[in-house]
């Protein structure tokens, strides 16, 4: 497992289209530890996302470092950072699941490229829907369930092949209190299997939460510890 | 047998079952058409070099106002045979007679002089009245009578068929006693209507032309299989000429299917960025591209060129040849050569591979320079 994802100096900047660019995030410092859940607040615009693609390595920083087991992720080729994700569960705040596969497909989709054997993938990811409620609808297109459903699906796909890295982008904003509190235990049982995760939300309450993360605010590109 | 990916591929086209199999069958056909297209004119062409390398050094044919006159048989070869260079001379009693379902060749089978072609299939040699007939000749109503018609009209009973693999030159050949083969094309006792001629060596034929010619007491006209095979090449590029013209549609159309096929890859950038940042890498998707167009492809090529060797070389269907072509008679069969056939084996399979390798290619190189989060951006729009 993981000990960690340092960022060093990290900015990214958009540029606006008249010569100007927007900073989004202004040389970002911070170690997200394995073994605990990171949370990430701030207001709607304020980075949150990027600073997740930018640390999963869906995207590229405009400078500064984002260092993995001593290696600069950043500054890894596109087949390198490709090859690393293997390592890394990704929830997208919009769901991005395939729509014309059933749920288990969706969810089998990060093994099938790993060399294991089709029934090796079917029952890993029949154990991750279990997980998350939804081995009932493992046959379902994943165009015909709800948005919660659609979540816990995005969810499922992202811990079935145990990664040592969780990045979670609103992972709760379409799930009841009940369901909430199930992927937070979830994510926390990951956690505690020395995983670094990372999840980003601007409406989490903190009773959701099985343990005190550690938390941090973003805003205006500067992001700060807001409970240690 | 099939490992994960091939498994999910495959599965990957089962999602679109009909769109899947039209592509399949479209492929298959347009192969088809193309194989056709590039065999049909390469087939004919070996049949004839085939068919040439088997007929006389040179034909000789006496000639007057009014095109060609038969020869005197014992005058023409005692002639033929003191040219210095000239192994044998053997008379030709043959023209063209009507039959039931259209012309017929018919040929006067003298018993020394039996064309090497034939003297294997011959079980025995028709008698006066009797016939032996070519694979292609169809007799009408009845199955062992064949009436024809040139100088006299006459009735002739068939005693045997030639086996269809025999030689193209026997399709539609009927083999007749000779003074019955005279009587039908108006030959006069004793005359035949050319002399085969073998020379000694391939290279003398044009030599001795001039002194063949200007040892008869009159006017002679003679073809070399030099000549004949020329004629032949220049009918085959102008043959060829046309072939690449109606070539040029179906490669076209191949181009369609497989740039259809490509921007529907490119359109699915979206998923590809999913599948990125799920940890596919480029390596990945290229495979998983390439196997789920090979599922089609391969099957689609194999059944493809399998029809267009069934439509040149499988005329034994005549059905086919009645059905699409309206041919009444049975067709003939064409020579396979195999380097001939393999070369378009491999031009048909190279039509196919290079479309169908940068389909699979494109869209997967075009996701690996882009920011994958730029490629899922695409599926947020949807």
């Amino acid at each position: 497992m993981s000990s960690g994802i340092t960022c060093h100096d990290l900015c990214v900047e958009f540029p606006m289209g008249n010569g100007k660019s927007r900073i989004v995030l202004d040389k970002i410092n911070a170690r997200f530890q394995a073994g605990k859940i990171t949370l990430i607040t701030g207001p709607v615009g304020a980075g949150k996302t990027t600073l997740l693609n930018t640390l999963s390595g869906l995207s590229r920083p405009t400078s500064g470092e984002v260092i993995v087991h001593g290696e600069t992720v950043s500054r890894w080729t596109g087949p390198h950072r490709d090859r690393w994700r293997r390592q890394a569960g990704i929830i997208f705040q919009h769901d991005h699941l395939l729509y014309d596969l059933t749920v288990l497909e969706n969810v089998m989709l990060p093994l099938i490229p790993l060399g294991r054997t089709l029934s090796t993938c079917r029952s890993q990811s029949m154990e991750a829907l279990k997980k998350v409620g939804l081995l009932h609808h493992a046959g379902s297109l994943t165009s015909s369930l709800s948005g919660g459903e659609r979540q816990k699906t995005a969810m499922a796909r992202a811990i079935v092949n145990q990664p040592a890295f969780i990045f979670a982008d609103e992972p709760f904003a379409h799930l009841d209190a009940k369901s909430s509190r199930q992927m937070m235990d979830l994510l926390y049982h990951h956690a505690c299997g020395n995983a670094v995760v990372i999840v980003v939300a601007h409406g989490l309450t903190l009773d959701t939460l099985p343990e005190t993360p550690l938390c941090y605010r973003l805003e205006n590109g500067v992001l700060n510890p807001l409970i240690a | 047998m099939f490992n994960t990916m091939q498994i999910w591929a495959f599965r990957d086209l089962l999602r679109r079952p009909f769109e899947s199999l039209l592509f399949g069958i479209t492929l298959t056909v347009t192969l088809a058409i193309l194989g056709t297209l590039l065999l049909f004119p390469r087939a004919v062409h070996d049949t004839l070099n085939t068919l040439l390398k088997s007929t006389p050094s040179i034909i000789l044919r006496r000639a007057d106002a009014t095109g060609f006159s038969p020869l005197p048989v014992q005058t023409s070869v005692r002639i033929a045979e003191n040219v210095v260079g000239v192994v044998s001379a053997k008379p030709r009693i043959w023209g063209l007679v009507n039959g039931p379902q259209g012309q017929l060749t018919v040929m006067g089978v003298l018993k020394d002089k039996i064309p090497q072609a034939l003297a294997d299939q011959l079980p025995r040699l028709p008698d006066p009245g009797q016939v032996i007939i070519g694979f292609g000749v169809s007799t009408g109503l009845s199955a062992d009578t064949l009436q024809l018609e040139g100088g006299v009209s006459q009735n002739y009973r068939v005693i045997d068929r030639l086996p269809e693999k025999t030689s193209l030159f026997t399709h539609d050949l009927v083999l007749m006693d000779p003074e019955d083969a005279r009587q039908l094309i108006g030959l006069p006792k004793d005359h035949a209507s050319d002399l085969a001629i073998d020379v000694f060596h391939e290279s003398e034929q044009e030599a001795i032309l001039s002194d063949l010619i200007a040892s008869f007491p009159w006017p002679v006209q003679c073809v070399t299989r030099l000549q004949s095979q020329g004629l032949c090449a220049g009918r085959w590029n102008r043959g060829r000429t046309l072939v690449t013209i109606a070539v040029i549609p179906a490669v076209l159309a191949l181009c369609l299917l497989v740039a259809v096929n490509t921007r529907k890859s490119m359109g699915r950038q979206s998923d590809l960025g999913i599948m990125k940042a799920m940890g596919w890498t480029t390596g990945d998707i290229v495979r998983f591209q390439l196997y789920r167009e090979l599922f089609v492809c391969l099957p689609s090529a194999a059944v493809g060129i399998c029809l267009s060797f069934l439509l040149v070389y499988g005329p034994g269907v005549g059905w086919l040849a009645d059905f699409f072509l309206g041919w009444k008679t049975i067709p003939p069969s064409l020579y396979l050569e195999t380097t001939g056939a393999a070369t378009v084996v491999l031009e048909v399979t190279a039509l196919m591979v290079v479309p169908v390798i940068t389909a699979a290619f494109l869209p997967a190189l075009k996701g690996a320079t882009a920011d994958v989060h730029d490629l899922i951006e695409d599926a947020g729009s949807r």
